[in-house]
This record gives C-alpha cells, structure tokens and sequence, in this order.
C-alpha cells in the first residue's frame, strides 16, 4: 500500500457500526439496534452483513473483543470502539462535514462532533 | 409460551443453523453460537424462517468466508487440494465402473458372474479404491500407500498365478495415476475441506444413476473407442456435475480445475492405455483444451484474490 494514499470513503453500514458504538462497547443485536435508530431506520443491518463487518473491523484494528459471556447457554460476545477506531470514525465524519460544507455552506458540524450532520436534519 | 410458540422457537433454530452452513466449519465453530443467537433475536417473534432478507445476507456472507479462506491458504495449498481432487474424481470411476457391471449383468440375470474369481477381485480392487481415497482425502499418506501396496500386491499376484493380465491393466489405468498424485500431492495440513467430497461423491452418484438409467457407466467414456473429448459428458447426469462445479466458481476455483485435471488425464491414460495415445481427439484440441482452461483458472484466481480485500477474515 502506498504511503500517504488517503482511504477510501468508508462504506454506509460500516460508518454506522463504528458510530454504534461510540458511546459504549455493545454486543452483535444491540449494534444492529443502535445502527437502525442513530440513521432513522435507513441503515438496517443484516446479521451477515453486521459479522461480515466485524470481521473486517476487528482485523483493521477498530474494534475488539471486549467481554464474552453466556446468555441462555449461547456465548454473547461484547465488541467496542478502539482508539483506532474512534480515530477513523472521526475522520470519515470530518470528511463528510467538509464535503457537506460544499453544498450547504459553513456549518458548525465539526465543532459539534461527528454526529452533528445527523441532528442537523432531525 | 405456548406449545406451538416453543415449537416455532426450534424450528427457526434448526434453520438458522442450517442457512449457517453456508461457512466454513471453522468459522462455525468459533462465531456460529454467536451468530445463531443475533439472528434469533433479530427474526420477529412468532416466525419459524429467518426473513429472506437476513437468509440471503448470511448465505452471501458465509460463502465470503468460504472463498476468503480458501484464498489465505496460498497458491501452493489449492494447487495440492486441486491434484487430489482430480485424482479422487479420476478413481471413483472404477467403483462406478464395478457398480455399472453389477447392474448390468444384474439385470440381464447373469448372476452367477457376479460371484467369479475375478469379479471378487475386482470388488476387492474398488474397495481399496475407496479406501485410498478416504486415507489421501484425510491427508493419511501411510495409510495411503499400503493400501496402494496392496492393489499391487492382489494384482501381481493374480497376474502370477491366472498368467492374465486384466487386474494389472485396471490397476495401471485406474489406481496407479490417482495413487501416484496422492503419494505426491496429499498432506494432513492441507487437506481439502470436507465440502469438497460432494465432487468425486456426484461423480460416483452420476455414474451410479447412469448405469441405473440403462446406459453404460463409464465416467469418462474411457472404455469405448468412439468417443469425443464432449461425449462422457453428454450424459445428463455428468452435465449435473460439472454444472455444479461451474456454479461453485463463485467461491472457489478448485471443483472446476479438479475435474478438468482428471477428465484431461483419464483422455491421456486412456490413449496410452489402448494403443491409441489421444487417437480419439487430435492432440491440438487437447493443447487448446488444457491452454484455455488454464488460462482460465489463472484469469479466476486472479480476480477472486483482487475481491479478497473486500471479504472478511475469520478470527481465530
């Protein structure tokens, strides 16, 4: 890979599992749950998809295994933002600011975390 | 809960497991239960099946899987895995060709010829086959090479003491290739996956519902002069397999290579072995065959390793 090659935009479903996790480690249904309600039911996770993702995340070194315990005789498995992660996150929602900025002018939304974009059309 | 609600409960769990087969079994045993469980509670109460949306996802996502594994293994172990493919494919043709003449004098009420000398040596012969397969599957290269031994062994001795060659002609034509790729090519740590075994079992099951069906068994078509390079597979039940093995390219590049390598071999050994080396097919049609079909592995492979990025990787 070639150095200082900015990363691609990063996909919809994976934006949305980073940013469910943001205010705490969940596990795999609560990050389908959290990812449909923080984009108005639009991004709806399938559980393929969302392990799909996992996978991937955990081997990019953005999110990690956080606790594992048994719930109901199944193993339920805890994942949670790494420093990575938060990193990446916040770098793909300064570069969404920066592009909506294009189009809707100056805004406050990276003053106002990543999440502002969201509140600003709720 | 109610009877019926517990029951619906066990049922979309059983599916739920059974759409998870769509991984590897190693992915299965590490994150399967997980799996199981979120898609468990993301299907709405009181439904038996998973949504089709949540089906699909999983299929796709677990033949992801399938082809990202097969893909770390490197070059070197598909290449293996592909050898001993082909070769188990090549070696079922002599069970089926037992099979094949069973049925046939079966049904001509030729029964006593079943039960000669030779044709229990033949059995016996088709036995070991079997029993060298399941050893180079297993990766089991001891095992492999005694049971090779011991087809020697039964054939030599029949030659000896019969002064008839037969034996020794199916143990060069059908045992000895496959064997000498498994001595070869087959370890324990790279053995091909256990999904694999569909291919050589459809190869015997085709041939098997062939000789059933009325027309002779041949796998290959080996044993008939007139043959062309397309005929073996002109049969419906041939075309079922390597329709299956063009399918399985969306994961996996080995099935398609595997019966390609042991088609092109059983057309080689088969010329040699009567006299007539590739006189049945010119051997320019052959080169192009073999040119073209590697060519397209190589375009496949290279295009599944550009895809790898995009697919996950199993935790271990």
């Amino acid at each position: 890979m070639l150095a200082g090659v900015t990363e691609p935009p990063m996909r919809e479903p994976t934006f949305f599992v980073l940013a469910a996790l943001l205010r705490g480690p969940l596990h795999g249904y609560a990050i389908m749950k959290r990812a449909e309600e923080l984009s108005d039911g639009r991004v709806k996770l399938a559980t393929g998809t969302l392990y799909t993702a996992l996978d991937r995340l955990t081997a990019e070194g953005h999110v990690e295994l956080v606790s594992e315990e048994n719930v109901g005789g199944r193993v339920r498995r805890t994942y949670g933002l790494t420093e990575g992660g938060s990193a990446a996150l916040r770098a793909e929602a300064v570069r969404m600011a920066e592009a909506a900025r294009l189009v809707i002018g100056p805004a406050r939304a990276t003053k106002t975390g990543p999440l502002a974009w969201k509140l600003k059309t709720t | 809960m109610s009877e019926s609600g517990h029951s619906d409960a066990d049922r979309l769990e059983r599916r739920a497991r059974w759409l998870l087969r769509a991984y590897p079994a190693a992915y299965r045993a590490d994150r399967g239960e997980e799996i199981t469980g979120t898609l468990l509670e993301a299907t709405p109460p009181g439904r038996d099946w998973p949504p089709r949306r949540e089906a699909a996802s999983l299929v796709a996502a677990g033949l992801a899987a399938r082809r990202a594994a097969s893909l770390r293994q490197g070059l070197a172990a598909s290449l293996r895995q592909t050898a001993v493919v082909g070769a188990a494919v090549y070696l079922v043709q002599l069970p089926a060709l037992g099979l094949g003449a069973v049925v046939w004098a079966a049904r001509r009420g030729h029964l006593p010829f079943l039960f000669g000398f030779y044709e229990w040596l033949f059995y016996a012969l088709g036995g070991l086959a079997l029993v060298l397969l399941a050893a180079a599957w297993s990766g089991r290269r001891g095992l492999a090479a005694v049971t090779a031994a011991a087809a020697v062994t039964a054939a030599v001795s029949f030659t000896v003491i019969r002064q008839e060659w037969d034996l020794m002609v199916v143990l060069a034509d059908f045992i000895g290739p496959p064997a000498v790729v498994f001595l070869a090519f087959a370890r324990r740590a790279q053995r091909p996956p256990a999904s694999l075994l569909w291919l050589p079992g459809l190869a015997l099951g085709a041939a098997a519902a062939a000789s059933f069906a009325g027309s002779y068994p041949a796998l290959f078509a080996a044993t008939t002069a007139r043959t062309t390079l397309l005929s073996p597979y002109v049969t419906v039940f041939s075309l079922v397999t390597l329709l299956v093995a063009v399918c399985w390219l969306a994961t996996d590049v080995r099935p398609l290579a595997g019966l390609v390598l042991a088609f092109t071999a059983s057309r080689v050994v088969y010329g040699f072995a009567y006299g007539r080396p590739l006189a049945t097919v010119t051997p320019a049609v052959i080169a192009l065959g073999i040119t073209a079909s590697l060519a397209f592995a190589c375009a496949l492979v290279w295009l599944l390793r550009r895809r790898t990025h995009a697919c996950p990787t199993a935790t271990s």
